[in-house]
């Protein structure tokens, strides 16, 4: 039998057994109470039958009073008036009970003054025994309020009541009103379920105790003068004594049913369900404890005190030891030892105290002394009750993962070392410099002050002593910034030949050029390389957010800036950003910001600087020269914004522009039938590769000026790929011109221009600009000349600047001059001045020109 | 002469006899034979009546020490509580009495104007000191007069007050306020007899109870108000009358009020506020005995001397009327007897002696000093043509009193 079957078997016996007593009980205890309940429900029907008999009687008395107490009634009694009629003139008029039979006032020498029959035959008015009885009682009434005396008349077909009240004159009773009154008993006493019958009777002290003897209840009614007997129903009232009890048993069998039901559905929850749940859990622990029994993991049991109580089989396996031998044992006393760390010991221990739970790996000891890590987690016990009775430990061993995690921990320490250092110098990266800058910014003093460091021509090491000697003189850079700088400076190498060392916090520009002088100083010494001496030089800028100039986020653009200004400055030294050089940079950003609208609205003009044929002396041809419209700036010359528009990479954008407008300005000459025979434009390397895929480029008509374009000779330096070369065919098939311009200010080589075979070479102004004075300068020209002559390019000379350059040029074979003797650059409208009035005998007064028709 | 020797007499018998005891205690010597007086009064109700009637006639007796030819006269008291019927028993007790030799009435009419026919039938000797119904004393043509009178005769008391309120106190429209009883309604043939002399009648006629409300009181008093009247004549006893008197004094417009003496059988003054009675002008009727004491009077101070309790003046007497006709009823039958005494038929059964008695003062012959004056032949042989001759007063000894603040009558002039 089941819990549930078992706990409703129960509940229903104890629920019969419980009705079946307390209905044992309750007859048991009821029975007194039902008789004496009998007894009064009969006393109280009795009480009641002689109320209503009573006011029944007080009707007829209050009438009689009513009329008694008449004036007139007073005055026929004392004689005052005779009135036979007095009486029935009342009673037939008022509203009267039913019984009434007669009324008769008799005055207070017993004679009838007055009579009234008011039921029946009308008859006189016959005085009794009764009668006199009721008038001498009448009489001595005290007030006219007095009870009425009441007589019972058991006449021989049906008893009536005599009735009778005192006519007062003043104080005095003179008269007696008497009534007959028939009272119909059946009326009064109603039929019950209490009593059988009730009659009334005269107030006889013997009839009374016979009829009590009887068992008949008898009341006292009408003022005492008449005895209200009630015969009470016995059985009845039994039977309605058992009603009771059935009654009251059927409404406490209910209430227990209710209550027993309540109990039980209680009792379902709050004993069966958790003796259900007990036994499930009583099975779930038998299924734990064979889980733990059998668990891989080891498990031990203590008690408060950390004494073992219990383990599993695992837990013998892992430590060596026989439960049995460690039962009652702290197992922190014999499970870890020397090397076990103290500070996991103290949380284990400090856990414990408090009760809580704690995960932690601590190294263990085996029986055989044998080390090995586990990974322990102890749990408190606790009861229902929240009372914690002991501790369970779980472990397992983690000593090979703990391994591979030291391992692996090791790994990406060394990976993340690579990441953030440079695996040649050892010294920090970019991104160990960022990352500082950053925690920097968001510091409370977000200042930094840095130096940036580029090695002079270190592309020259690597090209003429080899690649190892250039990483030596990395290592040996990377030395010196380490010695040099604090061990809270960060020396970093940010790029191939480029480092920053970020100075400590609160150190100031000053104390920055001067950290760069010392290892410029260091720098400078001299150092060799497998023997072979090795010179190193450096650009250092320097740039400080405590100079109140830029914020952090320009901190490393603006050390840059100065670092430029250090190599266009002649490099191998340092620079300070200070503020003319944030002016100048503060105006380039102004420029550039200025620049892009220009491009846009092509504020670029082309200005024409003649270039006129040394033999002859005519024009053959122009260099258009960029020149910038700005309404804010004025004119501005190319050395002001190219370097801005080279930083911003749109040179080529603007050379397209004067190439366009310039182009323009071309056929404007022809149409106006001037003289210009050719147009010179200056390009960069990827314009040059621009135009050669431009479809659009046009080829140059046969009938209007020649074209060509300008291309600096350290281009050839920089780009000699074969790619180039095809481009520049390219556009030499479209009948452009080719110039190397700056000739003999690069390194330009002379195979590389017979490669390219120009049409033109400019030479550079500051090969011109010294033969008026220096012998060997016109002989390097004479030179070049004759090479040009050899190769078969015309040879133009920039930087003319006297009469005296052009002869001595003309002089050495020069093909075409150009310089400020002839023209400065001229804009469209000058221009047309200029070759409409062009004479060359301006231009070479000492020698006689045949104008040209 | 023979008034005088008897008033020598009563005078020094006075003198030697003790004050006058109560009727029921008064000392009877048991050798002398003795004589009841029986009193029919209403002790009850209306007992200051009776009290002062019985008071004047122990007063009147004491003054022979209750003794009279030899024979002790002793009073006796029958209560009627003013029940007609009660007092036909006592008459009946008197007739069956072999020595009661006359009866006294109270102050209440009723009894004797029913049983009148009865007492003259059967010979009832009957003195009646203050009811003042007219036809009392005035029985069937034919017929003996057993029944004599020294009071106020209604069928002068009527003319009287109507004289009073007309004539002199100017009163333009008089209601009439009557007890509905013998009594009242004989009154109202006289009042409107009176009016009617003067060519007017009733503002208006109410007849009420003998027990009335203050319902049925309020109701009369607006209905009085109603009829436009500003005096009213009012018949009723005292406390009826009391009743009726403060309901009238609560109109707004206050009615002058003359009543007969009913009113003065019980403590009505008590029952009534000075205010009241000033506000209604309340005037009184009375015999002159409150003018006679103004005026000096031996005889009412002698009567006061053998009056129980002693007064020194009518004031001091309640019901003042009562003591004053029985003391002058008293000593005019003291007289009767003595003159009865000296007949033959004195001789006789007690019928012989109340018939001597009546005859006696029939034909008195002795003057009588009384309070209200002397009695030479107070009384006559009674004949349907002289209506007065059982009648001991007569017009000239009506007065109207009011009452002093303190509650007792003060003569109104």
């Amino acid at each position: 039998m089941s819990v549930s079957h078992r706990f409703w078997f129960l509940v229903g016996m104890v629920l019969c057994a419980t009705i079946l007593c307390s209905a044992g009980a309750i007859w048991f205890t009821s029975t007194p109470f039902l008789e004496a309940n009998q007894a009064k429900v009969i006393q109280d029907q009795a009480e009641k039958e002689a109320r209503a008999f009573d006011n029944e009687l007080a009707q007829y008395q209050q009438l009689l009073q009513f009329v008694a107490a008449q004036e007139n009634v007073v005055s026929v009694v004392i004689g005052y008036v005779e009135n036979a009629d007095v009486v029935s003139n009342y009673f037939e008029t008022l509203p009267r009970p039913d019984g009434l039979i007669s009324v008769t006032l008799l005055d207070a020498l017993q004679e009838v003054t007055a009579h009234a029959t008011l039921q029946g035959a009308p008859k006189e008015a016959v005085k009794s025994p009764e009668w006199i009885a009721a008038f001498e009682e009448t009489i001595k009434a005290e007030n006219r309020y007095a009870p009425a005396v009441v007589k019972l008349i058991q006449d021989t077909q049906a008893p009536y009541l005599l009735m009778a009240v005192p006519v007062f004159n003043r104080g005095f009773a003179e008269g007696v009103l008497v009534a007959e009154v028939d009272i119909d008993f059946d009326a009064v006493f109603t039929a019950n379920n209490v009593t059988r019958r009730s009659f009334v009777a005269a107030a006889d002290p013997g009839f009374v105790a016979e009829q009590e003897a009887l068992g008949h209840w008898v009341e006292s009614v009408a003022h005492d003068q008449l005895s209200l007997v009630s015969i009470p129903d016995v059985e009845a009232t039994a039977s309605a004594g058992r009603m009771l009890l059935f009654n009251v048993m059927t409404a406490i069998s209910a209430t227990l049913l209710v209550s027993f039901s309540i109990f039980a559905w209680l009792g379902r929850a709050t004993i069966v369900m958790p003796h259900k749940a007990l036994e499930q859990q009583k099975e779930h622990l038998s299924e734990l404890a064979a889980v733990a029994e059998n668990a891989n993991d080891a498990i031990l049991v203590t008690d408060l005190e950390q004494r073992i109580i219990w383990g599993n089989p695992s837990f013998e396996a892992l430590s060596g030891y026989k439960i049995s031998e460690v039962r009652g044992r702290k197992p922190s006393n014999f499970l870890q030892g020397a090397d076990t760390d103290p500070g996991t010991r103290a949380a284990l221990s400090h856990a414990v105290r408090a009760r809580t739970a704690i995960k932690a790996e601590i190294l263990n000891y085996a029986k055989s002394g044998t080390p090995y890590w586990i990974a322990l987690s102890i749990t408190p016990l606790a009861r229902e009750d929240g009372q914690i009775y002991g501790f369970m430990a779980i472990s397992h061993d983690v000593t090979m993962e703990r391994q591979q995690r030291d391992d692996l921990a090791a790994a990406n320490k060394a990976t993340e070392h690579l990441a953030r250092h440079d695996p040649l110098t050892g010294l920090p990266n970019r991104r160990v410099l960022n990352e500082e800058l950053e925690k920097r910014a968001k510091g409370e003093v977000p200042h930094a002050t840095l130096l940036r460091i580029d090695l002079d021509h270190f592309k020259n090491i690597n090209d003429t002593m080899g690649h190892d000697a250039g990483d030596y003189v990395l290592t040996i850079i990377a030395k010196i910034l380490t010695e040099n700088s604090r061990k809270t400076d960060i020396a970093a190498r940010v790029g191939g030949d480029e480092f920053i060392v970020l100075m400590s916090a609160g150190a100031t520009s000053d104390q920055a050029v001067k950290l760069g002088r010392r290892i410029l100083e260091k720098i400078n010494e001299p150092h060799s390389y497998e023997g072979k001496p090795l010179r190193i030089g450096a650009s250092f800028g320097v740039a400080s957010t405590l100079d109140g100039l830029i914020p952090l986020e320009e901190l490393i653009s603006s050390a840059d800036a100065a670092l430029y200004k250090s190599k266009e400055s002649g490099r191998n030294q340092v620079v300070h950003y200070g503020s003319s050089l944030h002016d100048a940079v503060c105006f380039n950003r102004e420029i550039s910001i200025l620049m892009q609208r220009a491009l846009t609205e092509e504020q670029f003009e082309p200005y024409f600087q003649p270039q006129i044929c040394a033999q002859s002396g005519e024009i053959c041809g122009f260099e258009a020269l960029a020149r910038w419209h700005s309404p804010e700036l004025g004119v501005v010359m190319p050395d002001v914004f190219l370097p801005v528009a080279a930083q911003m990479s749109c040179i080529e954008e603007i050379d397209e522009c004067i190439f366009r407008k310039g182009m323009k300005v071309a056929r404007d000459m022809q149409r106006r039938n001037l003289r210009f025979p050719k147009v010179s434009f200056n390009v960069t390397a990827a314009r040059i590769r621009t135009l050669a895929n431009d479809i659009e480029l046009r080829e140059v008509p046969a009938n209007g000026p020649k074209v060509a374009f300008e291309i600096l000779e350290s281009v050839f330096l920089e780009d000699q790929t074969d790619l180039f070369r095809e481009a520049l065919n390219k556009i030499r098939d479209r009948g452009y011109l080719i110039e190397i311009d700056d000739f003999g200010s690069g390194h330009a080589s002379i195979v590389g221009l017979m490669q390219i075979k120009p049409d033109f070479m400019k030479i550079d102004r500051r090969l011109v600009m010294p033969i008026l004075k220096s012998k060997q300068s016109a002989n390097l020209l004479s030179s070049i000349m004759e090479m040009g002559k050899t190769i078969d390019v015309k040879i133009v000379a920039e930087g003319v600047e006297t009469e005296d350059h052009a002869l001595i040029l003309r002089h050495l074979g020069c093909d075409v001059l150009q310089g400020f003797h002839f023209s400065k650059p001229l804009p469209h409208a000058e221009l047309v001045k200029f070759v409409e009035g062009y004479d060359p005998r301006r231009f070479f007064p000492s020698r006689q020109w045949t104008k040209r028709a | 002469m023979l008034r005088l020797m008897l008033m020598s007499v009563i005078g020094v018998l006075g003198s030697l006899v003790p004050l006058a005891s109560p009727a029921d205690n008064a000392p009877v010597p048991p050798s002398e034979p003795v004589l009841e007086v029986h009193i029919d009064a209403d002790y009850s109700i209306a007992s200051h009546a009776a009290e002062a009637i019985e008071s004047g006639l122990a007063s009147a007796l004491s003054e022979t020490g209750y003794e009279v030819a030899g024979t002790t006269l002793k009073l006796v008291r029958r209560d009627h509580r003013a029940n007609v019927k009660r007092s036909r028993t006592h008459m009946e007790d008197f007739l069956n009495s072999t020595n009661a030799i006359a009866m006294v009435g109270g102050m209440h009419s009723p009894p004797y104007l029913t049983h009148r026919d009865f007492i003259n039938e059967n010979d009832v000797l009957f003195l009646l000191p203050w009811s003042a119904g007219g036809p009392i004393t005035r029985g069937e043509s034919g017929g003996e007069n057993w029944l004599f009178r020294l009071s106020v005769d209604d069928t002068k008391a009527g003319g009287y007050l109507i004289s009073r309120a007309v004539d002199q106190a100017g009163c333009q429209a008089v209601s009439l306020i009557l007890i509905d009883t013998g009594w009242g309604r004989a009154n109202h043939k006289t009042l409107t007899a009176a009016l009617d002399q003067r060519g007017m009648i009733p503002a208006s006629t109410h007849y009420f109870d003998v027990t009335i409300g203050q319902a049925t009181a309020k109701r009369l008093a607006e209905d009085v108000r109603r009829s436009g009247a500003d005096c009213a004549v009012l018949l009723a006893d005292w406390d009826n009358g009391a009743q009726v008197v403060n309901v009238l004094a609560d109109l707004d417009q206050p009615i002058r009020t003359f009543s007969h003496w009913g009113i003065m059988g019980g403590p009505f003054a008590q029952h009534v506020t000075p205010d009241t009675r000033d506000r209604l002008d309340l005037e009184v009727l009375q015999t002159c005995g409150l003018a006679r004491e103004m005026s000096g009077n031996a005889a009412l101070q002698l009567a006061l001397s053998h009056a129980k309790g002693e007064p020194t003046e009518l004031a001091d007497v309640p019901a003042a009327a009562g003591f004053v006709h029985g003391y002058d009823l008293g000593r005019i039958f003291v007289a009767a007897v003595a003159q009865a005494a000296e007949t033959p038929a004195w001789d006789g059964g007690i019928g012989q002696k109340r018939d001597a008695v009546r005859l006696s003062l029939e034909s008195l012959e002795a003057e009588v000093e009384g309070i209200l004056g002397s009695y030479e032949k107070p009384f006559d042989a009674y004949d349907v043509s002289s209506p007065d001759a059982h009648e001991a007063l007569g017009r000239s000894d009506l007065c109207m009193a009011r009452f002093a603040p303190e509650g007792h009558l003060i003569h109104a002039p």
